[in-house]
């Protein structure tokens, strides 16, 4: 939890400014926003590495200080953006056990916490090999291993999907959606988000926006202002609204818009009947000829 | 690092073939780091000790028969041994002249013997366990853990220098220039600097990365080593060797071909 959270960088730049978050015990929260929104930085703040700030952080009900720093990070794990910040050993298993070791493990406790976190990740024929020649892809997957093992309790996404082709970005949804821990995701990559968590913030500096995602993609002049994109499919039904097709609920991934077409095909009696045509209107019959629908 | 980035901005590292990469397919390869290492730091001292040629040629047989019994393939390590042989030779060379040709000869089959036996050790071993092996005869963490970050991203920086490398010969910079151009230098120099600066956010950022992970100024290196019998032989076949050679140089042991 933080509470009225601000941070000035050394020139003086405000990074944030008054920012409440709370985020409870096993849920997914993303952080939207466009660059330079300050999302990198919460995440910093939240892993304690930059003091000091205005404000408070709560991690479970302990308020992090400077003194505390070192322990209460042990209960965090963060995801970089650039996995070669952090994976920094050459060989991939010594880097994922690295983090197990600092925490006191060895022997057989140390090899089975390294196996299960390269398992998880689906890393485990990697880790023999040598970072530098893996893909970027992998080296996501790896790096979510190296924090995995950490056996953190929130794990902090920064950017996760950020320069992933598609089977990588698909990958690495399914890695994050598979692990039972509390999850916060800063990303401008909104479908990404929305497939990773079921709450969302929108911040620029401050926060502007808080609340589900069909709320937050509701509202146009929030997004554009956000610099977000609507994933495809929620701006395919916006138009399709707008032309009269009847839906319960914004759909926010394919699967959901499947469910939504069938739900009309079922009322329909199997059939949907979109008449779409292109003519001028006069001011003021916008609405009158929006769409048609038989 | 920033050693690094400066070397990085002027082109001298390209992408570099990493040892580990043919190292595994050596017989050495699954040999416990610290045997190794252990036998070819021995080997190297009693070379470096000694100072008749004799033993020293037979120190140098020594050395051939250990890269021969590595298996290592002298296609896959010919740009090593050309480097090391240049040093050798640079090494060698004013002894020649200040001291006579017995002298050149025992210098070369000196630095050649250590060296050779040094490089076989290193390319022969995973760098992992070259610093896990350091670490557990009991080098400084601190040391154990810079010499590992070093290595890790010389091949971060390769690949960023041959990037910069094809953008700057895209944009045409230096093309029909020589290097001391004055505006090839100027861009060489701003070049050094960016890539200084962003060193320095790399190492801030992998700093960031260690500490999230439970690091407070030493780094574990976890993977246990298991000694095994033909480790116990190595190292006793080649200290016993060095000994030998060393008994033969100091002449407690009479011995010439």
């Amino acid at each position: 939890m933080t509470r009225g959270l601000s941070y000035r960088y050394e020139d003086g730049t405000a990074a944030l400014d008054g920012v409440d978050l709370i985020v409870r015990r096993g849920e997914r929260i993303a952080i939207l926003g466009p660059n330079g929104a300050g999302k990198s930085t919460l995440l910093e703040l939240l892993m304690g590495f930059h003091f000091p700030f205005k404000g408070s952080v709560d991690i479970w009900g302990q308020r992090l200080l400077r003194k505390n720093a070192d322990a209460l990070r042990r209960r965090l794990g963060i995801l970089f953006q650039d996995p070669d910040d952090q994976i920094f050993l050459p060989r991939v298993w010594d880097d994922v056990a690295f983090g197990p070791t600092n925490l006191g493990l060895n022997g057989g406790e140390l090899e089975q916490r390294v196996e299960w976190a390269l398992k998880s990740t689906g890393t485990w024929d990697l880790r023999e090999r040598v970072p530098h020649r893996l893909s970027h892809g992998e080296k996501k997957r790896v790096a979510i291993a190296g924090v995995l093992a950490m056996n953190p309790e929130v794990l902090l996404l920064d950017e996760p999907t950020a320069g992933l082709d598609p089977q990588a970005r698909a990958d690495l949804i399914r890695i994050v959606n598979g692990l039972d821990k509390t999850i916060v995701v800063a990303t401008h990559d909104v479908e990404a988000a929305v497939l990773m968590a079921s709450r969302a913030i929108v911040l620029q500096v401050q926060k502007v926006a808080e609340g589900d995602f069909r709320q937050i993609l509701s509202d146009a002049e929030l997004l554009r202002h956000a610099n977000l994109n609507v994933p495809a499919i929620t701006r395919l039904f916006q138009v399709l609204k707008n032309l009269g097709y009847p839906y319960e609920q914004l759909p926010l991934n394919i699967e959901e818009a499947v469910e939504q077409i069938t739900k009309t095909l079922v009322r329909g009696e199997r059939h949907v009947h979109l008449h779409i045509h292109e003519h001028e209107h006069p001011p003021g019959e916008q609405e009158e000829h929006n769409g048609e629908r038989h | 690092m920033s050693s690094l980035a400066i070397l990085a901005a002027v082109g001298h590292i390209s992408t570099p073939v990493s040892p580990d990469e043919f190292a595994a397919q050596s017989r050495f390869y699954r040999l416990d780091p610290r045997a190794k290492i252990v036998s070819a730091v021995v080997f190297a001292v009693a070379m470096s000790l000694m100072t008749q040629v004799w033993p020293l040629l037979l120190g140098f047989i020594g050395s051939l028969v250990v890269l021969a019994v590595s298996r290592l393939k002298l296609r896959a390590i010919s740009r090593q041994l050309r480097l090391v042989a240049l040093l050798i030779i640079v090494i060698a060379l004013p002894v020649y002249f200040a001291r006579g040709l017995e002298a050149f000869i025992a210098m070369l089959l000196r630095v050649s013997g250590a060296t050779l036996v040094l490089l076989v050790m290193v390319l022969t071993t995973a760098s992992a366990d070259l610093a896990n092996g350091l670490r557990k005869l009991g080098l400084p963490k601190t040391l154990v853990t810079l010499l590992t970050l070093t290595y890790r991203y010389i091949f971060v920086y390769g690949d960023e220098a041959t990037r910069m490398s094809k953008a700057r010969e895209a944009r045409a910079v230096g093309h029909g220039r020589g290097f001391l151009d004055r505006r090839v230098l100027q861009t060489i120099s701003s070049t050094a600097g960016l890539i200084f600066v962003k060193a320095h956010g790399r190492a801030t950022r992998i700093h960031r990365a260690m500490r999230a992970r439970g690091y407070t100024g030493e780094a574990g290196f976890g993977r246990r080593l298991r000694m095994a019998f033909l480790d116990g032989y190595l190292m006793f076949t080649i200290c016993s060797f060095s000994v030998f050679l060393l008994m033969v140089n100091w002449g407690f042991v009479r011995w010439t071909p």
